[in-house]
C-alpha cells in the first residue's frame, strides 16, 4: 500500500481533466452545476477533488460515508438515486467516478422527474435501516472470519442453462396469471393448478407487490448467510403464494400476518458462484403506496 | 377408471428386519444380506426360490446391481425404486402387483438405507442442476409449519401444543424401549423432550425421527400358495400410492393442517379393503411419524380422530400401546429410526409380528387379543404442501 498522497497526486489531475472535458462538451461552467457527485475508493482523492471542483457549496452531494459507508461499484448509482430523489426538473447533475482513472458524466433532468420519483427515497431507506449487524457477521460475510457451518452438505451452485431459461422468474420475480380462471402462479406455471388450462398464461411481475406472512418457521439446520434461516410462506396481495427466506428481521419478532415486500438478495456462494434470488423482508415504509397496484 | 386393488390376491409369507441405528460395523451390502437372509429363513426359502426382486433405496445405491451384487443373485430381475421416504413401501407395492399379475410366483421387496456414513445431520438429497430459486429449508422446518397452523386453527395454545407434540415423542420412545431392533431403546422423560435444543420452529431434537442405517425385506406369494410357506400368512388387503400436485406451497387455500395426499391414499385404501370404520376395525397402525406434528395430523387424515380433536386423543392416550388404537407400537420412525428405503417395510414388519402374535410380550397390544385382524402401514415422502403418500392395509385372515 502506497502513501495515500501518491494516489491523490495521480487521481486529482485526472479528475480535473475529466470534469473539464465533460463541462466543455455541454458548454457549462462549474458554478452552473446543480449537483456534483464524486465517488471512488480513494477517499482522500475524492475529498480533494470535490473541494477544488469550483462548484457551489450547496451543489456538493453528500457521499453518505457517515451513514452508509462506501458500497464500491454500486456507490455512484446510490448517490445518483439519492440526488434524483431531490433534484428539480431542468437541473444539471455531474457524476465523477475515480476508479483506475477518472470518468465524468453530465446529466440533465427533465420535466418527467417530479412525477416519477422512487416511492421510497434513499434518505428514508437510510433512516429506516437497521444498524444492529454484529461486527462478527460483517467479517463473516466479507470472508474474513470463518465460522463453523451446519453439519450439512455445502449448498449446490446454480446452473447457468436453467437460470438462463428462467431469467424473468429468477431476476424479475415474474409469475404468471391464468387467462382462463385468473389464478396466479409463483413460480410461473404452464399448467394452471386451479382449472388445468395449459399455456394460457400472462406473465406478471410481482417484485414490487407486497404480501402477508401466512405461516413461518425458524430453520436452525439450513444454510443461510444469516443464520438461523427464517422461512416464511407469503400470500401475495392479489393472489398467489410463495415460500422463501425472510431477511432483515429478528427471528423473535416474526408473526403470522406480518406485511412483507420482496428484495433481491444473496442466497449463497457455491463453487465461487454467487447466487442471488428473492427473499422477503418487512415492509420498509408504512403507508407507502408501493405495491398497491396489485 | 378405477382403483380396483388386489385385495387378498397376494400374501406376505416371510419377513426380515435388521436392527436400525448407527451401524458403523455394517455396509449397505451387509445390511441387505442380513435382511434378505432373515426373510428367506422366515419363509423357509432359499435365494434361488425367489423369482424377482424390488429394491427400494433413496440414495444408498443405483440400479438393481445394488442388490444382485452383494447377494450374488443368479441372473434374476431386480428393479431399483425411489419414491422419497415412501421408497420401501413402493418396493412392496410393486412386488405385490408383479405376483398378483401372475408374472412371477415369488417376489421379494427389500429396502435399505445407510444414512450415517455421510456424517451430515438429517437427510441429504442429490438434486439435478437447478436455477438456484428452490427452497433452502430442511425437512424439520418444512414439517414444523404444521404445528402453529394446527394450533391456530383449533385454538390450542402454544404450551398445550408443545405438550401434545412431547407426548407423541414420549409415547414412541416408550414403545421403542421395548423393541430390541430399535435405534433408541430407552424411555425419555417428558421434560427432557420438551426442553431439548430446538431444530426448527417449535421442534426440538426429540421431535425428529432418528437418522439411521437399516434394512427390511418381505417375501410375497399368491394368496392361494401362502400356506405352503407359513401357517400364518399376512394377506394384502389394500395398497394405495398417491403423488400430489405439489401445489400447497403456492396455493393460498392450503392451510398446513392436513396432507390431502394422505386423505386421498387412505380413502382409496379403505375402499380397496372394505374398511368402513377404521377406528373400530384396525388393530394397529404404523404411521410416518417423521416429526411429531406429522403424527398428530395423520391421526386426523387417516380417520382415527375427528378433525380438530386429534390433539385431545393424543393427550388421552388413545394411540398408546395400551390404547384403543395403538400407533407405532414398534417405536415408529421416532425411536425405531428412519433409514429411508427400509422404513416402509419396517412398518410392515411390525404388522407382521403383531398380527401373527409374535411381538414380544412387553409390546403385545390388546386390540389383537380382542379380535381385530387388520394392520395399517402409512408412509409419506416430501413435506406439507407437496408429498407422496402410501397406505397399506393387511390382515391375518382372508376375507370370508
Amino acid at each position: 500500500m502506497w502513501e495515500e498522497r501518491f494516489g491523490e497526486s495521480v487521481y486529482v489531475p485526472l479528475a480535473d481533466r475529466a470534469f473539464a472535458d465533460v463541462l466543455k462538451k455541454v458548454d457549462l461552467t462549474p458554478d452552473q452545476v446543480d449537483h456534483l457527485i464524486v465517488t471512488g475508493l480513494h477517499a482522500r482523492a475524492v475529498g480533494s477533488f470535490t473541494r477544488r471542483a469550483g462548484v457551489r457549496a450547496d451543489a456538493v452531494v453528500d457521499n453518505l460515508a457517515k451513514t452508509v459507508g462506501n458500497t464500491g461499484t454500486a456507490h455512484f448509482g446510490l448517490l445518483l438515486a439519492d440526488t434524483l430523489d431531490r433534484a428539480e426538473a431542468g437541473q444539471t447533475i455531474v457524476v465523477v467516478v475515480l476508479a483506475d482513472g477518472a470518468t465524468a458524466v453530465a446529466l440533465r433532468t427533465t420535466e418527467a422527474l417530479p412525477a416519477r420519483r422512487a416511492a421510497l427515497s434513499v434518505a428514508a431507506q437510510v433512516t429506516g435501516g437497521r444498524d444492529t449487524l454484529r461486527y462478527a457477521d460483517f467479517l463473516n460475510w466479507r470472508g474474513r472470519l470463518t465460522t463453523e457451518p451446519p453439519r450439512r452438505p455445502d449448498p449446490d451452485a446454480y446452473a447457468a442453462p436453467p437460470a438462463g431459461r428462467n431469467t424473468d422468474w429468477k431476476y424479475g420475480f415474474t409469475g404468471s396469471r391464468c387467462e382462463d380462471c385468473g389464478t396466479r402462479h409463483l413460480p410461473p406455471a404452464r399448467v394452471c393448478r386451479s382449472c388445468g388450462a395449459v399455456d394460457h398464461m400472462t406473465p406478471e411481475r410481482l417484485a414490487d407487490t407486497y404480501g402477508t406472512v401466512a405461516t413461518f418457521t425458524i430453520d436452525r439446520l439450513a444454510f443461510t448467510p444469516s443464520p438461523p434461516l427464517v422461512a416464511v410462506v407469503v400470500d401475495i396481495d392479489g393472489g398467489g403464494r410463495f415460500k422463501c427466506e425472510l431477511t432483515d428481521v429478528d427471528p423473535d419478532d416474526v408473526a403470522i400476518g406480518d406485511r412483507v415486500e420482496m428484495t433481491f438478495r444473496k442466497v449463497n456462494t457455491a463453487r465461487g458462484i454467487h447466487n442471488y434470488f428473492w427473499k422477503a423482508r418487512p415492509v420498509r415504509a408504512a403507508g407507502s403506496t408501493k405495491g398497491q397496484e396489485a | 377408471m378405477a382403483s380396483n386393488g388386489i385385495r387378498d390376491k397376494v400374501a406376505i409369507v416371510g419377513m426380515g428386519c435388521t436392527t436400525f441405528g448407527e451401524r458403523w460395523d455394517s455396509s449397505v451390502d451387509d445390511l441387505l444380506i442380513e435382511s434378505a437372509q432373515a426373510a428367506y429363513a422366515s419363509a423357509g426359502l432359499s435365494r434361488d426360490d425367489v423369482d424377482a426382486y424390488w429394491l427400494g433405496t433413496m440414495g444408498s445405491g443405483n440400479s438393481g446391481l445394488t442388490l444382485s451384487r452383494p447377494l450374488r443373485l443368479p441372473y434374476k430381475p431386480v428393479s431399483r425404486l425411489e419414491n422419497y421416504c415412501a421408497t420401501g413401501s413402493e418396493a412392496l407395492r410393486n412386488a405385490c402387483y408383479a405376483v398378483a399379475s401372475g408374472a412371477y410366483d415369488i417376489a421379494m421387496a427389500i429396502g435399505v438405507e445407510k444414512l450415517k456414513d455421510s456424517g451430515f445431520s438429517g437427510l441429504v438429497g442429490s438434486a439435478p442442476p437447478s436455477d438456484g430459486t428452490g427452497s433452502e429449508t430442511t425437512a424439520p422446518a418444512n414439517f414444523s409449519l404444521l404445528a402453529p397452523a394446527y394450533a391456530k386453527k383449533y385454538g390450542v395454545d402454544t404450551d398445550e401444543m408443545k405438550d401434545v407434540l412431547t407426548r407423541i415423542a414420549w409415547k414412541n420412545h416408550v414403545n421403542g424401549a421395548k423393541n430390541p431392533r430399535a435405534q433408541f431403546r430407552k424411555e425419555v422423560a417428558k421434560d427432557v423432550i420438551c426442553n431439548a435444543p430446538l431444530v426448527a420452529g417449535p421442534l426440538g431434537i426429540f421431535d425428529c425421527s432418528g437418522v439411521s442405517d437399516g434394512s427390511a425385506a418381505a417375501i410375497v406369494v399368491r394368496a392361494e400358495d401362502a400356506h405352503r410357506y407359513t401357517d400364518k400368512p399376512i394377506y394384502v388387503k389394500a395398497l394405495s400410492f398417491i403423488a400430489g400436485p405439489a401445489t400447497g406451497n403456492s396455493d393460498p387455500d392450503y392451510d398446513y393442517t392436513s396432507f390431502p395426499e394422505v386423505v386421498a391414499s387412505v380413502t382409496d385404501a379403505y375402499a380397496q379393503a372394505g374398511v368402513t370404520d377404521p377406528r373400530a376395525e384396525i388393530a394397529l397402525a404404523e404411521v410416518h411419524d417423521c416429526f411429531t406434528p406429522t403424527e398428530l395430523v395423520l391421526m386426523e387424515d387417516l380417520g382415527f380422530a375427528e378433525r380438530g380433536f386429534g390433539w385431545k386423543e393424543v393427550l388421552a392416550g388413545t394411540f398408546d400401546l395400551d390404547g384403543d388404537l395403538p400407533v407405532n407400537p414398534d417405536g415408529g420412525l421416532k425411536a425405531f429410526g428412519h433409514p429411508i428405503g427400509a422404513s416402509g417395510l419396517r412398518m410392515m414388519f411390525e404388522c407382521w409380528l403383531q398380527l401373527r402374535g409374535e411381538a414380544p410380550s412387553e409390546r403385545t397390544i390388546s386390540s389383537i387379543a380382542a379380535g381385530k385382524k387388520l394392520g395399517m402401514t402409512h408412509n409419506l415422502g416430501g413435506g406439507p404442501g407437496e408429498c407422496v403418500s402410501f397406505v397399506s392395509i393387511v390382515g391375518s385372515e382372508p376375507s370370508a
